[in-house]
Order: structure tokens, then C-alpha cells, then sequence
């Protein structure tokens, strides 16, 4: 399932190879379920053997995003870089210190290292080679580009898809399927930033630094950041440890999680991830002003939004600390170079941010096509790819369709889901359509045959 | 590239290269050399002002080289780049910051392109956008 990574053929077979043992780890197993409370270590990987690799989206990061192969690719890197940090469960640890010890062992340890670059040239090679920087650049023309990036952003809003979240039929799944996206990142907030807290790099280390600090709430635990998170999450009604919904988070999610470990793990990057720095820090201002209406809007004005006020607040004083006390004496001292890779970081993470964006509005729409119950509208004519079969009480892996697909049941009863909480009952006879690039799975209770097909011929409602 | 004092405006121009190769600003042009390694550049010979972007591109010791059309000026690629705009790609979208007052309109602009030989410029040294150009 390597076969986009440019590598020759039998290097590509060795990290097929490679991926197949680190994937078939028992840590790695699916146990017919994509909820795992409170177990950071236990992160299913599908059976490579049932990834697809997509040529077609070898050079186009979107259309490579909503591939199966993507959602395999970033779940097994985002495994090797958390690795870096110290997870532990709330409870039971006895009975997980199993899972704590293989997942830190060394063997885990030398198969991921020797997968990692390869991972990492095949997700962020396209992004790379996506951004070029010429020109003589200043810092005065820093500064313009990003305040003209800045009042853009603004201008736009970007709340579409706070907004969307709102107005789906049933917005209280739509809310949750949200949030546990943002999960991914925000339970271990500043763990990919503080990577770079290390070292010895003068005034910049120590205006850095300030930044993390805010983010740990200076060793307070009820104002640390993602404590504040978890407490959106419980407010809501999901469990709030790490990773307990790893099965449910989008190939875009994952992949915005890695970039920010994948320039924050290799030093040499650290003036790109300034530069990424600022660009979050400057936005996430705003959308967390959207977060919070968005909260209110389906929670109720009691809805619990500290974590989103805290970071209007803070990410104005970050945004400005990034820019004029880290990112102005880095390009002072260290010269364009350096800017040019201030500016890259900036616009890597802008790109990334829209992935995001776009891989969640993306998965809205189809929930929305669940709930209102167009999903289940008449197809016309379907090519059939495949027959398949689910036994009774069993699901299948969450998959990622490159093209849009249809699902037909054939004898039985199943159910298709989208999210957490958004599903729809798919009876005997029943065809639902998938639209290309969105997360789906199936299960049955009374075991079921069905059709996977495509080229469904839909008139619009 | 700088065309006024200390104290003229930074200003962001912004166009989709699948649609434009070129921005003006005021009476200046400023043209996209696209391919490998795009930069965007004045299109004004700094010999005596001829139209860089009809400029012949050939083969030269040191690489490729512009041969304005009014003169036979020859101009270094790696020359222009030293004269180039700060610029930013990401996709197809370009952003380029510009010393310009703020009084003058940004444009994107189709314009024609120079003759390319292909044995020099493989892939294109501009490519010839497909749509008609947007306003910035």
C-alpha cells in the first residue's frame, strides 16, 4: 500500500514489509469497537492487507486525505511520534501496565524509527514541495503579508463550519463529532510545541518557554489547557482521556496532529515552526471565539467554554509574543534564511488548516445526509465492486472512500455510521450513498450481505 | 524590486497562477517566470525599459538567459531573481509583496508570453494560464 512513496520497488517492499509488522502489533489490534476508554497505548491500525494505495493522489494532498491509505498511513505515524510523551491512564493502570510497557518498549521503538521518514516524506513531501518562497524577503514584508493574512481571516470569519455544526438536523452529535477532532490535539496541547523547549537558543528559547508555560497554566492543574478541554468534553457528555475516540478521528485530524509533531521532532525546523506558531496562534483567536458561540448555540448559555474564552484571551498576547519577541530577533540574529523559514512554517500551517477545514466540513455534510435521511434517497443504476458480508453482532474498520460509493443490503439488517452518535439503519433492500472522501462503517446486529457500488446516478432532491 | 522610498506601502498582491502570469501596478508589470523554481520579476528591461516578458529565453554559460526584444539585451536569469519580488506560492496560489502607494490599483493580468524554447525552459519558463485573469 506504498506504492505512492517514490521509492524504488524494493525499498517500497521492505516498508510494506516494515508497516505490516509495526501494524500487526497486539497493541495495534481492533476489538470490534473504535471506543477505548482510558487506554492510551491500545490504538487500532486496519490490516494494511485491506489499504488501498491511491496513485491517482500521489502529488494531491486533498485527494490523498480521503483515501483509506491516509487514515492508515497517519494513525501509525501519530502512534510513533506520541510515543515522545508520557501518557498514562487515570485508572486501573495494574491492569494496563502491559499495554504501558509495550508501547514504550524498544521493540516498538526500532520498527517505528525505521518506518518514520519514510511516513514522513509520503505525508508531508507533497506538502513541501506544494510551498515556494523566492523574492527578497524582510521582516517589513513579513509583517504586511501576515497583517493583510490576518484582517483576511478575520474578514472571512472561517465560522462555516462552527456554524454548520449548529444548524444539522441533530446538532448535539454534530458538536460532539467536533470536539472529538479537536480532541486529538487538544488533550495533549503544547506536547508537539514543547519539543523545542530544550536546548539552548538564548532569548527566543526563553520567550518560547513563556508560551508553553501559559499553555501548562504554570503548573496549576486546573488551568492547564487541556485540563480546561477535558472539562469540554465531560460537559458534553464524552469520556475525556486521551485518545478514547482514536478510531473515530478523520485522516485530515490526524495528519494536522502529525505536522505539528513532524517540525517540531527534527530541529532543524524550528524556525518553520515558528513561523506555524504564529500562524495557529493568530487564528486560533478567532475560531475560538466561534468555538464558544458555537457551544452556546446547541449547549445552552450554561455551556462550558472556558477553554475556548481562555485562548481569545491568551492567543492575542501569543500571537503578538510570536511575532515581535520570538520571531523578530530569531530573524534578526539568525537572518533570511531563517525568515524564509518562518515564512514556509506560516504557510505550511495555513495549508494544513485548511485540510482540517475541509475534512471536517466534508464529514458534517454526510452526517447531515444521515440525519435528514438523504443518504437514503433512490439511487439510480450502481456498478457493483464487491460483495461483502458482516455476521451478526460484528462491525467493520472505519473506511475513507476515494470515490463516492453506495452501500447495498442485500439480506439482513445493517446499520452505517458516520460519527459518534450519528447513524442510520440500513434495512433489507435499503441503499445508502457515501460521498467520496467522508468516514463510514457498518455493522449488523443480525448478521447481513450487502453491495459495495458505484457510479450511483442521483437525482437531487 | 523596491520602487519608492522608506516609507512607501507594503502592499499584497494575489492571484491564482492557473488564471494570471503577470500583476500591475500602476505603469509597472510584473511578470511570473513559473516552472521549477517561479519568481515573479519587472518586466521592464532595466537597459532601456523593453518588454521582458516577450523577451527571447536561450541557453547561456551560466544558465538560461532573457534577450530583450528591443536591444538584444541579454539578461541572466539568475540576474532577474536578485531583482525579484518577495513572493510566496502555495498550490496555485501566489502572494507577492509590492512597494507600491496606495493609491494604485493591483490587477492580475493574462498577458502574452515570450517565445520559450522548449529545449530550454522544459515544463515552461511561463506557463500560459487557461482562464481570463481575476482583479486582485
Amino acid at each position: 500500500m506504498t506504492a505512492a512513496m517514490d521509492l524504488p520497488a524494493n525499498q517500497t517492499l521492505a516498508v510494506e514489509a516494515w508497516l505490516r509488522e509495526y501494524a500487526a502489533h497486539d497493541l495495534f489490534q481492533r476489538n470490534d469497537s473504535d471506543l477505548v476508554l482510558d487506554n492510551p497505548y491500545r490504538r487500532a491500525l486496519p490490516p494494511p492487507q485491506e489499504v488501498q494505495a491511491d496513485d491517482a493522489g500521489a502529488g494531491d494532498l486533498p485527494m490523498f486525505l480521503a483515501s483509506d491509505e491516509a487514515l492508515f498511513v497517519n494513525r501509525v505515524l501519530l502512534t510513533i511520534y506520541e510515543r515522545d510523551f508520557v501518557l498514562l491512564p487515570r485508572e486501573g493502570f495494574p491492569a494496563k501496565h502491559a499495554d504501558f510497557v509495550a508501547y514504550y518498549g524498544s521493540e516498538l521503538t526500532q520498527r517505528g524509527d525505521r518506518i518514520r521518514p519514510h511516513l514522513e516524506a509520503r505525508l508531508f513531501g507533497p506538502l513541501e514541495r506544494s510551498i515556494q518562497v523566492s523574492g527578497e524577503w524582510t521582516f517589513a514584508r513579513f509583517c504586511a503579508y501576515y497583517e493583510d493574512f490576518v484582517a483576511g481571516y478575520r474578514a472571512d470569519g472561517h465560522g462555516a463550519v462552527t456554524t454548520r455544526v449548529t444548524t444539522l438536523p441533530e446538532p448535539r452529535p454534530a458538536l460532539q463529532f467536533y470536539l472529538i477532532q479537536a480532541a486529538c490535539d487538544f488533550l495533549v496541547e503544547s506536547s508537539a510545541m514543547a519539543r523545542n523547549a530544550l536546548g539552548n537558543f538564548g532569548p527566543v528559547q526563553s520567550e518560547l518557554f513563556k508560551v508553553i508555560i501559559d499553555e501548562c497554566g504554570y503548573g496549576v492543574d486546573r488551568t492547564r489547557h487541556s485540563t480546561l478541554f477535558q472539562r469540554v468534553l465531560e460537559s458534553v457528555g464524552l469520556d475525556p482521556t486521551p485518545h478514547s475516540y482514536w478510531g473515530y478521528y478523520l485522516p485530515s485530524t490526524l495528519y494536522t496532529a502529525n505536522y505539528y509533531n513532524y517540525i517540531g521532532r527534527n530541529h532543524a525546523r524550528i524556525f518553520r515552526y515558528l513561523g506555524a506558531l504564529l500562524h495557529v496562534e493568530s487564528c486560533f483567536r478567532i475560531t475560538c471565539r466561534q468555538m464558544a458561540a458555537m457551544m452556546k448555540a446547541v449547549e445552552g448559555p450554561g455551556a462550558t467554554v472556558e477553554y475556548f474564552t481562555e485562548h481569545v484571551h491568551i492567543d492575542n498576547h501569543h500571537s503578538r509574543m510570536a511575532l515581535e519577541r520570538i520571531i523578530r530577533p530569531a530573524v534578526a540574529q539568525y537572518g533570511t534564511w531563517a525568515l524564509e523559514e518562518v515564512l514556509r512554517g506560516f504557510e505550511e500551517s495555513r495549508a494544513v488548516g485548511d485540510l482540517h477545514t475541509n475534512g471536517l466540513a466534508c464529514q458534517l455534510e454526510w452526517m447531515a445526509a444521515l440525519q435528514d435521511g438523504s443518504a437514503l434517497d433512490a439511487p439510480g443504476e450502481r456498478h457493483v465492486l464487491d460483495r461483502r458480508s458482516l455476521a451478526a453482532d460484528t462491525s467493520s474498520n472505519f473506511f475513507v472512500t476515494a470515490g463516492e460509493r453506495s452501500v447495498h443490503v442485500r439480506r439482513g439488517a445493517m446499520t452505517v455510521e458516520a460519527a459518534v452518535g450519528c447513524e442510520r439503519a440500513l434495512p433489507e433492500g435499503a441503499t445508502a450513498r457515501i460521498p467520496a472522501g467522508v468516514m463510514f462503517k457498518l455493522s449488523s446486529e443480525t448478521g447481513a450481505e450487502y453491495e459495495i457500488g458505484s457510479e450511483v446516478a442521483h437525482e437531487p432532491r | 524590486m523596491s520602487r519608492g522610498d522608506a516609507s512607501t506601502p507594503l502592499r499584497i498582491a494575489r492571484f491564482d497562477r492557473r488564471e494570471a502570469n503577470a500583476i500591475e501596478v500602476g505603469e509597472e508589470l510584473y511578470m511570473l517566470f513559473d516552472g521549477d523554481d517561479p519568481v515573479l520579476v519587472p518586466a521592464r528591461c532595466p537597459h532601456r525599459g523593453g518588454p521582458l516578458h516577450l523577451a527571447t529565453v536561450e541557453n547561456g554559460a551560466n544558465g538560461a538567459v532573457l534577450v530583450c526584444p528591443w536591444h538584444g539585451t541579454s539578461l541572466p536569469f539568475r540576474a532577474l531573481k536578485r531583482r525579484a519580488v518577495a513572493t510566496v506560492r502555495s498550490g496555485d496560489i501566489v502572494h507577492g509583496v509590492i512597494d507600491a502607494p496606495s493609491g494604485e490599483a493591483i490587477v492580475a493580468r493574462l498577458i502574452p508570453i515570450h517565445q520559450v524554447r522548449d529545449d530550454v525552459c522544459a515544463g515552461g519558463c511561463m506557463d500560459q494560464p487557461k482562464k481570463d485573469p481575476p482583479r486582485t
